[in-house]
């Protein structure tokens, strides 16, 4: 069965006010992962196969398996491309034990996975906050 | 989609500062940081109060008139009015703690909830001038004290051909060895125990290193912050614990307090030390490959500063061809790893 994981030799990642940062350091390039995106990344710690994060995403999310094996495929390929996880051929992974399913599935959330070469490439491709702007004073968040 | 430009920032932030200043009574601090001459000033004394005692260490020893690099503090609930001015929010809210970065203006908001507690941090790169915003200095979490204006130091730093290091920095009067590790890795457990066994101080986490062919590791902060685990190594510095409350059950506390006459301002780094703590193995000191030494300094400094830019990339690969670097396993035999370290250092 092929699995993947992490590149932990040279992959670094660290959870920030909801987003997921990755740095693959020997190319010295810049992610940042949002929504279901920060789960599956670091379900690849250990790894997993396809099958196996099919089972691991919907013990905690609602989701068709259709689409989800879509949205998988998309992140693994990028991930691969990107250097951040290997292909592992033989690889033995623990099934989710009946006590990790949640007992009220979240609502799926469309995972995010967003390359950055620079700054410039930050500003331009970062989602748009709504905010109260050009006022007096400190920022309100809506 | 058109871009916030500097001026659009930089006019008003002026302009409200100045305005600041010239109806504040001022207090000012010389310090004296990887061989440049640092002023802070501030427009309300409690709030400079607050940020130096990691830092006071680097006071200069004499006052100049002429600074290298000024960082200038205002608390907004002190001001007259106590409004900022309008600037463009929106990219600020945008990159959250990582901050944006506008034809050399370097700038980043946080908002720290349970305290309620705003900062905004700006760096001019031309002007080599910082403006550290707050709005209230009595709300700010006792862990600021920790490593106070730690993304304009990085951010000066970066514009001065030096870079801030996750690492520990100790050695004698003439050579200092940088130890690296991630969180757990014992960089305080090592810092610790060679300054016991006469070593001098340079870092427990942060340092500043210069981007030169013999690079030199400068001084930053004083401060620490120390779990049980130490403490029950090192009980006998249990008085100077700062703080009661604890953030990952770590306390703060201040080399300044415990070895005043052990710290320096910089050291030559003469070996990069990995960390690998065995806590039941013996102490041994391994040649790495430049490759590992490049990931080993990347990977904790990386995620530990404030933003990350490509050009740390250029600038570690280029450091890890100048100076040679080891794996140190150590454990609990504390001589013998200082031991194996003088020898480094005397080599």
């Amino acid at each position: 069965m092929t699995c993947y994981r992490i590149n932990k030799d040279y992959v670094v990642h660290e959870l920030m006010d909801l987003e997921l940062t990755v740095i693959n350091l020997q190319k010295g390039h810049y992610f940042i992962g949002k929504g279901s995106a920060i789960d599956i990344f670091l379900m690849l710690v250990d790894a997993t196969s396809i099958d196996g994060l099919v089972e691991k995403v919907t013990a905690i999310y609602k989701v068709e398996e259709t689409t989800l094996r879509q949205e998988l495929s998309a992140l693994i390929e990028q991930w691969l491309t990107n250097d951040l996880i290997s292909e592992l051929d033989n690889c033995s992974e623990n099934t989710v034990q009946e006590s990790n399913i949640a007992a009220e599935l979240k609502p799926w959330s469309q995972p995010i996975f967003i390359a950055f070469d620079d700054m410039r490439d930050l500003l331009l491709l970062d989602p748009i906050h709504e905010t109260e702007l050009d006022q007096q004073g400190w920022p309100v968040e809506k | 989609m058109a871009y916030a430009n500097y001026e659009d920032y930089i006019k008003p932030l002026d302009e409200f500062v100045s305005k600041t200043f010239n109806d504040s009574s001022i207090s000012q601090r010389d310090l004296y940081i990887a061989d440049h001459n640092v002023q802070i000033i501030s427009s309300y004394a409690p709030l400079i109060d607050i940020l130096m005692p990691s830092i006071e260490h680097l006071s200069a020893d004499n006052s100049t008139d002429t600074a290298d690099f000024k960082i200038l503090l205002v608390d907004i609930s002190q001001t007259i009015g106590g409004q900022l001015p309008i600037i463009p929010w929106e990219p600020l809210l945008r990159r959250g703690h990582r901050g944006i970065v506008v034809d050399g203006l370097y700038m980043q908001f946080v908002h720290i909830k349970p305290e309620d507690v705003m900062i905004l941090s700006v760096y001019d790169t031309h002007k080599k001038q910082a403006y550290y915003i707050v709005s209230d200095t009595k709300k700010l979490p006792w862990y600021i004290s920790g490593a106070p204006l730690h993304e304009i130091f990085y951010w000066w730093a970066r514009s001065t051909n030096m870079h801030i290091l996750h690492c520990g920095v100790v050695g004698t009067e003439n050579n200092g060895i940088a130890l690296l590790g991630s969180k757990g890795a014992g960089k305080s457990t090592m810092v610790l125990t060679c300054l016991e066994n006469g070593f001098q101080y340079i870092s427990e986490d942060y340092c500043i290193v210069t981007g030169d062919e013999s690079p030199v590791a400068h001084s930053l902060y004083n401060s620490a912050k120390f779990t049980d685990f130490t403490f029950e190594k090192f009980p006998h510095l249990a008085i100077h614990k700062k703080n009661n409350e604890t953030v990952n059950g770590k306390h703060l506390v201040y080399y300044k307090d415990i070895y005043p006459k052990k710290l320096l301002k910089k050291l030559p780094i003469k070996a990069l030390v990995s960390l690998n703590l065995d806590i039941n193995g013996p102490s041994v000191l391994t040649k790495l490959n430049e490759e590992q030494a490049y990931l080993d300094m990347i990977a904790s400094t990386t995620l530990q500063n404030p933003v990350y830019e490509l050009s740390s990339t250029d600038f570690f690969q280029k450091m890890k061809l100048k100076i040679t670097a080891y794996r140190l396993s150590f454990g609990a035999d504390t001589i013998k790893t200082h031991e194996l370290l003088s020898n480094l250092i005397e080599e």
